[in-house]
């Protein structure tokens, strides 16, 4: 089962490990990046960084998809984490109901240069060809919510596109 | 309600403040005790804290050092005022953020296995011993 599909640029991280793995329940973080996926080192920090009771694996988008259409993925409690907006709307269009919860966690604040970034929250920050993503991604899942952890307060992403 | 203070010598408890409000977004109920950065100790808000709390309250106290002055002091105040109070030494940033996110009332067992949980995050990462899973038993391995 999908509990949540999370676009967030560090992927497994703290925030992740500890907040989200325990109010959701998770048993299971699938990684979609083919950037990931194609690093040996990468793959290796983001297995270390989960909590050894939640399992890890780390594909390319379009594997990751593939994966979660195994029987017996929906037997876990998964998390997908993307990288991307762009991720997002792949894995939303191949799972146009099934995800539980579409989550922006952190986009924008690693990669590339800021001067042609949109600051949409203190922690996501997008390009124009990623809003449009976002827009894409809203009109799949119009429930889809800005909260980096379970604890802080959710904005809705219509919400926030509206007012950009 | 869950009340946690975390008490240290120097800034290290503000500082672990710092980062569980950006890990978790959370810092409502955790009280941070700076002690002795400046002239006078800490007896000001330590009563602060003391008065915030009765022990209809689940009371966690973490402080940095077993036996060192700020856990004494601490310890003597909570028995003199009979506040049943859980305190942590030695603690680090995965315990406080363990009890802090535990959700239901956290029993003297379930506060154990927190404790011992975040004793091993003390640890070395051997870098050799981080082998990846051979490509094609990935699935076996995470189903």
């Amino acid at each position: 089962m999908i509990k949540a599909v999370r676009i967030d640029e560090r992927l497994i991280h703290g925030q992740v490990a500890m907040t989200w793995t325990k109010s959701l329940k998770l048993t299971g973080l699938v990684v979609a990046s083919d950037e990931a996926a194609n690093n040996d080192i990468q793959k290796m920090t983001l297995k270390m960084s989960a909590p050894s009771d939640v399992k890890v694996i780390i594909k390319n988008v379009d594997d990751a998809i593939k994966l979660l259409e195994d029987p017996r993925a929906s037997q876990m409690n998964l998390m997908v984490l993307v990288p991307t907006v762009k991720d997002a709307v792949k894995v939303a269009k191949a799972f146009p109901t099934e995800v539980e919860l579409m989550n922006v966690g952190n986009a924008g604040k690693m990669s590339g240069p800021s001067e042609e970034k949109v600051t949409l929250t203190k922690e996501v920050m997008l390009t124009q060809p990623e809003l449009d993503s976002l827009k894409e991604l809203v009109e799949i899942y119009p429930e889809t919510v800005f909260q980096p952890t379970p604890a802080m307060e959710k904005h809705s992403a219509k919400a926030i596109l509206s007012s950009h | 309600m869950r009340k946690i203070l975390i008490a240290s010598h120097g800034k290290l408890a503000s500082g672990l403040l710092s980062s569980i409000e950006l890990l978790a977004g959370i810092k409502d109920g955790i009280v941070a005790i700076d002690a002795y950065v400046d002239d006078n100790d800490f007896e000001k808000e330590l009563n602060q804290f003391i008065d915030s709390v009765s022990n209809e309250d689940e009371i966690f106290i973490f402080t940095d050092l077993f036996g060192g002055s700020v856990n004494q002091k601490i310890t003597k105040r909570c028995l003199e005022e009979g506040l049943a109070a859980n305190i942590i030494s030695g603690m680090n940033l995965p315990v406080i953020l363990e009890v802090l996110l535990a959700g239901e009332d956290l029993t003297k067992e379930g506060l154990n296995e927190i404790v011992q949980r975040s004793q091993q995050e003390l640890t070395v990462n051997i870098l050799e011993d981080l082998n990846l899973v051979a490509e094609e038993d990935e699935e076996e391995v995470f189903f």
